[in-house]
């Protein structure tokens, strides 16, 4: 796998790069001392797996996080932040306390599954308040539109992120269809249609939801079903 | 019912020196008008001492019925019924004890003797009431208040303890894994920074023990302090230590320079990629030592701002208003943190 170090102090990278060096399967492919570098490497490099400090000036792991399209596999450092372990603790998010035992780094890595080759985004990273999580993209059910917010429903949860609807559109892909102004829908989840009373078409999703179609966007909709 | 506690030696000494006071005052009046000195003498002695006793049993009464926590209403009813009472036992024996003595005046009626003993009594026996429960509620009061004062103290240690800096746990770890790293790459400054966090923190550990140090002392520990941060920040870390020899004996709570240099560092420095220098200085103005902390970077007000608002209140529970900690200037490029205390 090949991997990304993320930290502001140099020793403190320079002392995971020899953590990592015991696991020949981990590739160390660049460091990045702040944010911004990382979110230019992470674009850059594409890594498989990200060792991200959560503490860091401007841009902080979870912002940097945030702000990427497709999220690498992530482990969490940092040597004790209150508000980050608690959301760690919630998520069950993967993350190392510093100085890193070298057996919690090998349980750590033991957990991470190869990467499939793909091209499309595996997950996106979602923050809300003090809960996180990271979001298999074939796991969205749909996505609603609340002003500058976008609301996502994956599983049960249900979480606000600061995206446009448009922009997650163009970022999630083609298992999705622009149900209408307010929604985006994943195709996969839908269990149910029906025409509407106003001509278009009403979708159940799994899980309850139902959404409304326009007639308009009901005759796009039956063109891609028909592919 | 509450047990009735031993009566006091003030008690004893106030009974024994009223009612004293009271037979012998009658006994010299009597004198004057010509009554026979020995009788009186033995008369007042007689009542005097039944006195004593029937408000000693009245004291029992009052100890145990708790009137000290009466409502006041009903205080007052209890004590108008009391000396009532008190009074009818008093007159009953005075007028017993006169008559066994053949001292009633034989020219008045009897009723009209018994009768104005009867009120006389009872105005003495409100009397005594009067100051028996007024010293009850005096000491009382008294014994609130030092409670109060007490529960202040306690609550002000208590207080100051959660206010007391201590070494924060993310510099900490940060600082160990820093050392760690440094074990491979250069042993020696490693041993060296071993030593900086050892004395750090048992500063930081001692720091509990006294309200005040010694400047000189606190400057040690920043400069302890400040070698683990170049640690960090490598040569994006500038330093000024500028505390003239007068002001090291200056007394200061311990850590609180130390904050306000951590203070400087996270939210001045620690945001600049370009890094920055943060300068201590401290003189002596008159009665008052002044320390500053001036850094390079945008002051920024953080969320609760805990280490400054600490420091503050630990300032003023140490020295009320004779200490302050200012920002006074909050620059976009650089920030200073004025403390000012008594020299």
């Amino acid at each position: 796998m090949r991997a990304l170090i993320v930290d502001d102090e140099r020793l403190a990278r320079a002392e995971l790069r020899r953590l990592v060096a015991a696991h020949p399967s981990i590739e160390i492919v660049g460091e990045a001392a702040d944010g911004e570098e990382a979110l230019r490497l992470v674009e850059g490099l594409h890594p498989d797996l990200l060792f991200l400090d959560v503490q860091m000036p401007d841009l902080d792991g979870f912002q940097v996080l945030e702000r990427l399209d497709d999220v690498p596999e992530v482990i969490f450092t940092t040597a004790f932040d209150k508000y980050a372990l608690k959301a760690f603790e919630v998520s069950a998010l993967d993350y190392l306390l510093k100085p890193i035992d070298p057996k919690r780094l090998a349980e750590a890595l033991a957990k991470l599954t190869p990467p499939a080759p793909t091209s499309a985004p595996r997950q996106v990273f979602v923050k809300d308040g003090d809960r996180c999580w990271f979001v298999k993209v074939e796991d969205i059910v749909l996505l609603e539109s609340e002003g500058n917010y976008t609301r996502l429903r994956f599983g049960k949860e249900k979480a606000l992120v600061l995206r446009s609807l448009s922009a997650l559109e163009e970022r999630l892909g083609d298992g999705f269809f622009r149900a209408g102004r307010r929604h985006l829908v994943n195709l996969r989840w839908i269990e149910g249609v029906a025409p509407s009373v106003t001509g278009g078409l009403l979708l159940t999703m799994r899980g309850g939801h139902e959404v409304e179609m326009s007639r308009r966007r009901a005759q796009a909709f039956r063109e891609r079903m028909s592919l | 019912m509450p047990p009735v506690p031993r009566p006091s030696r003030a008690y004893l000494a106030c009974q024994a020196a009223g009612w004293g006071v009271y037979a012998v005052g009658n006994v010299v009046l009597f004198a004057n008008w010509g009554a026979p000195v020995g009788r009186t003498a033995l008369v007042n002695a007689l009542y005097a001492a039944w006195g004593a006793l029937a408000t000693h049993a009245m004291r029992r009464r009052i100890l145990r019925e708790d009137w000290l926590r009466l409502p006041l209403g009903r205080l007052v009813a209890h004590v108008l019924v009391a000396s009532v009472a008190l009074g009818i036992a008093l007159t009953l024996m005075l007028v017993a004890i006169l008559r066994v003595f053949r001292l009633l005046p034989p020219e008045a009626p009897f009723w009209v003797v018994a009768s104005s003993t009867l009120f006389n009594m009872t105005i003495l026996s409100l009397v005594w009431l009067a100051i028996y429960l007024g010293v009850g509620f005096v000491r009382r009061s008294r014994e609130a208040e030092i409670a109060a004062l007490r529960y202040d103290l306690a609550a002000k240690d208590a207080r100051f303890g959660a206010l007391q800096a201590q070494v924060n746990p993310h510099f900490l770890f940060n600082s160990l894994n820093g050392v760690r790293g440094l074990i491979v790459e250069d042993p020696p400054r490693a041993q060296e920074m071993v030593t900086h966090l050892s004395a750090l923190l048992r500063y930081s550990l001692r720091s509990g023990e006294e309200k005040t140090v010694p400047l000189g002392t606190e400057m040690e520990a920043v400069a302890d302090y400040l070698a683990l941060e170049k640690l960090r920040f490598e040569s994006r870390l500038d330093v000024v230590l500028d505390v003239p020899p007068d002001a090291t004996e200056c007394r200061v709570p311990p850590m609180l320079v130390q904050t306000l240099v951590e203070n400087a560092l996270k939210h001045g420095i620690g945001n600049r990629r370009a890094g920055g220098r943060v300068a201590v200085r401290a003189s002596r103005h008159g009665a008052h030592l002044v320390v500053e902390v001036e850094n390079d970077g945008p002051w920024i007000e953080t969320g609760g701002g805990t280490g400054l608002a600490n420091a503050r209140e630990r300032l003023r529970l140490l020295f009320g208003d004779d200490a302050s900690l200012s920002v006074v200037a909050g620059s976009p490029d650089s920030a200073l943190v004025r403390v000012t205390v008594p020299a």
